[in-house]
């Protein structure tokens, strides 16, 4: 390049890079920190949470920034560390509709979100919230996912003591969602721990279906179980009324020709 | 001027020119959405023989039914395609609709492309007047839209137009030369006579000729299935919870627990049908590409290849004689020795959809992207799709007719029963797969054997297995850290705002993570008992 034209070059980029400004996207719209939460938008969400000049509650700028802090990356102790100070500040503050969700996530950090977890702590925060507001579907959440840890982390006899303890708190869940997922943790958990006991699955299993599961894949697989365990256990009108609801909502499954056949032989066997 | 400055001056011409062909695209892209038309724009990488024509014909069709609408495709080699999708996202120029990889992140459908189940949920207007007027679209598709729920997002995020079945294609023109009239192989009995007639054409002719094209691609289009009709019963025996299909992690986990083993005699009758299988393959064929395995195949040196009814279309324009296809040949329950595994043949019932397109969340033509959509995956819009590329239709009434004769080997066998699990275990883990992968020259190379094989394997399979399993309770993890805060917003937005659908979707993330932690847990609680196991 001639050191007499120096500069003259990189102008026509300049100037082509101008140009194509014209072109640029429009000005945002003001963000919804609670929607960007909720679709994963966490970065955009926090910046809103910790602005000097948002028009949100102190109140709740400080429970979404910790919402938002639990999955700001890079997630590190000090950010984990700073959610659970501000969930604390407001757990201490007079009740109102932030108290529990902010009861729940505290202990819910505790339970998965510090690492090291701290189980005994979390445990503890989910049964005092459940002793104080069992009403709440959140509460109750908490009761359940107390209850799986102290089944699936049993140190010996999981379908013993800890099982017995989870199903006692079934008749007071009223959250038909909480309900039925814990019926069918209670099913698997009868399926796979300890000497297993498939008998105890299948009214589980039947429970957690008369509930309503929404997931497609989670529903065919609990009517299926529902059908062959009835089977199995001499009830064939149920494994029979299992069989119907699954071809009439799964007939494109790999199962549905073998389910089929199994219909024709109860019916079959009912003549 | 010295060579250097000529040499920067050609490059700096060349990186003007470029930029001034971008500027000069954007500038047209930008007149063209300001004549009123709005344009859709599609992007995808199906580059088979085809395939761009027939999704021009829906596109052109669209069009004359709906004027001030224009459908543009962009096609982009699928080698670069992961990279361009994710350049395009990032920087905010994505089309309208974009076809997704299949097992694309979470975090990435989460964040740029559009939830659909409540447009889902709607009838799709193009189906008035057929069978299917007034039904939710959702439930139009063939598999009632199993592949496209997004078990950890718990919403429904693309569209598919076709789906696939795997089929063994032959040369019917070399096929006829050798065998005459005798029909394609029903059996693996069957099978095994035509790669032995293969053979002894070819010794007979002088012929160079390979009963069955393969590479590391296609081998295991045709070993798979035959191998999975051995772990039928296996299945039935691991499916505690009596599915009739235990899950990848439960067929794992099972194995760790020492409920079933590689020496198993189904397992190792899995094995011997690979091997035997594999000794009609190329030699050295599981090092060989794609491109390699199809070159054979439509060069006329092999009588028979495997692979999915994707390549039927190419494989047809490349090769210079009549291709046919025909089901994976499995041995019949009457078979001697592999018969006794064998609960049925294998359906294909489940086959689910493939080729999702998924809209862009910063679209400013979301309507008119769905609309297209709805046309695509209509009756009349598949049926043309259907004719067009030859590819299996995805929606439910959508039938090949007479003169859809390249269409009708590939539609799914409907009656059979669930297929066994496959023997690299791929859904289990990578690792795990990669080690069953890693020894398969001890299986079908020169001198290799299914003791061979299995011996080989079994002192690192279960150190691998252990690695997928801690992964899989690692990713579960991260992925509960994410759905609590999309959990806790959705309560929020329900509870402090009463927000319409809120409420719904977070029954739908608590329903999801309840499931999923205990899986995790469950996961933990097996690596904590085959550490036991072990130790002892």
């Amino acid at each position: 390049m001639s050191p007499s034209r120096p500069s003259s070059v990189p102008r026509i980029p300049l100037l082509l890079l101008s140009a194509s400004c014209a072109f640029a996207a429009p000005e945002p719209a003001a963000r919804d920190p609670w929607r960007d939460l909720a679709t994963g938008n966490t970065v955009e969400a926090h910046a809103v949470f910790i602005a000097r000049d948002s028009e949100l509650s102190p109140r709740e700028r400080g429970y979404g920034e910790a919402v938002a802090l639990l999955n700001l990356q890079p997630r590190t102790d000090a950010r984990i560390q700073r959610a659970s100070g501000l969930l604390d500040a407001i757990i201490a503050d007079p009740e109102d509709k932030l108290t529990v969700p902010a009861r729940f996530l505290r202990a819910r950090i505790d339970h998965i979100h510090r690492m090291p977890p701290n189980i005994p702590e979390a445990l503890r925060g989910y049964d005092e919230l459940f002793a104080a507001h069992a009403e709440h579907p959140l509460a109750q959440l908490g009761a359940t996912l107390a209850a799986m840890a102290r089944i699936f982390q049993a140190e010996s006899d999981p379908l013993g003591e800890p099982l017995a303890a989870a199903e006692a708190i079934l008749p007071r869940l009223t959250d038909r969602t909480v309900k039925a997922g814990m019926h069918v943790m209670l099913a698997n958990a009868c399926i796979r721990l300890g000497e297993r006991d498939q008998r105890r699955a299948l009214g589980h299993f039947e429970a957690a279906q008369a509930l309503g599961i929404r997931s497609p894949k989670l529903r065919a697989s609990v009517l299926a179980s529902i059908g062959g365990l009835s089977e199995e256990f001499g009830q064939p009108e149920r494994a029979l009324a299992a069989y119907e609801t699954f071809l009439a909502e799964f007939e494109r499954d790999d199962r549905a020709h073998a389910i089929r056949e199994r219909l024709a032989a109860l019916k079959e066997g009912a003549r | 001027m010295n060579r250097g400055t000529i040499t920067n001056m050609v490059g700096f011409a060349l990186l003007a020119g470029c930029f001034l062909v971008a500027l000069g695209r954007v500038v047209s892209r930008e007149r063209s959405e300001r004549s009123g038309d709005v344009v859709v724009r599609v992007a995808h990488w199906q580059l088979e023989s085809g395939l761009r024509d027939a999704f021009d014909a829906v596109a052109k069709a669209y069009m004359e039914e709906n004027p001030g609408v224009r459908v543009e495709q962009i096609t982009v080699p699928e080698r670069v395609y992961k990279s361009w999708l994710r350049t395009q996202l990032v920087g905010g120029t994505a089309p309208d609709i974009i076809e997704v990889l299949p097992g694309v992140e979470t975090s990435l459908l989460d964040r740029f492309f559009s939830p659909l189940t409540e447009e889902l949920d709607k009838p799709n207007p193009y189906n008035d007047g057929t069978e299917l007027e007034g039904q939710p679209w959702r439930r139009t598709f063939s598999d009632g839209l199993a592949s496209s729920y997004n078990e950890q997002l718990l919403d429904y995020y693309g569209i598919p137009i076709s789906m696939f079945t795997v089929r063994v294609f032959y040369n019917k023109t070399l096929w006829r030369e050798i065998f005459g009239d005798r029909p394609p192989p029903r059996t693996y009995e069957e099978f095994l006579a035509a790669c032995e007639g293969a053979l002894e054409f070819s010794r007979r002719t002088g012929r160079v000729l390979i009963p069955v094209s393969s590479s590391r691609y296609h081998g295991k289009y045709l070993t798979d299935r035959m191998f999975q009709s051995q772990t039928q019963k296996l299945l039935q025996r691991i499916d505690h919870a009596r599915s009739l299909l235990p899950t990848a992690n439960e067929i794992g986990a099972s194995y760790m627990l020492g409920e079933w083993s590689l020496r198993d005699q189904a397992v190792r009758d899995g094995f011997q049908l690979v091997h035997e299988a594999g000794r009609y393959m190329q030699p050295g064929f599981n090092q060989l590409a794609r491109e390699d395995g199809v070159f054979y195949f439509v060069q006329g040196r092999a009588l028979m290849t495997s692979s999915g009814s994707w390549d039927a279309s190419s494989l047809r324009d490349q090769a210079p004689f009549e291709v046919g296809a025909f089901p994976v040949p499995l041995p019949s329950k009457d078979h001697p020795r592999f018969g006794p595994n064998i609960v049925g043949p294998a359906s294909e019932a489940g086959t689910v959809s493939g080729i999702m397109f998924a809209v862009t969340q910063t679209t400013p033509n979301r309507e008119a992207a769905l609309d297209f959509l709805r046309y695509f995956t209509s009756v009349r819009g598949n049926t043309l799709f259907m004719r067009e590329s030859s590819w299996l239709p995805v929606v439910n009434g959508v039938t090949p007719g007479d003169n859809d004769e390249h269409v009708k080997p590939f539609m799914p066998i409907m009656e059979g029963a669930p297929p066994g699990f496959a023997p690299t275990m791929r859904d289990f883990g990578t690792e795990t797969s990669r080690v069953l992968q890693d020894h398969f020259h001890r299986l079908v190379g020169p001198g290799g054997s299914v003791d061979n094989y299995i011996e080989a394997v079994i002192p690192a399979l279960v150190p691998r297995m252990r690695e997928d399993m801690r992964r899989k309770v690692q990713r579960g993890t991260w992925n509960l850290w994410r759905q609590d805060g999309s959990a806790m917003a959705y309560w929020h937005l329900h509870d402090v705002r009463a927000e319409e659908g809120a409420a719904k979707r977070w029954e739908l993330i608590v329903e999801g993570q309840m499931l999923r932690e205990a899986e995790l847990l469950w996961m933990s609680r097996v690596l904590k008992e085959a550490d036991a196991a072990r130790a002892q």
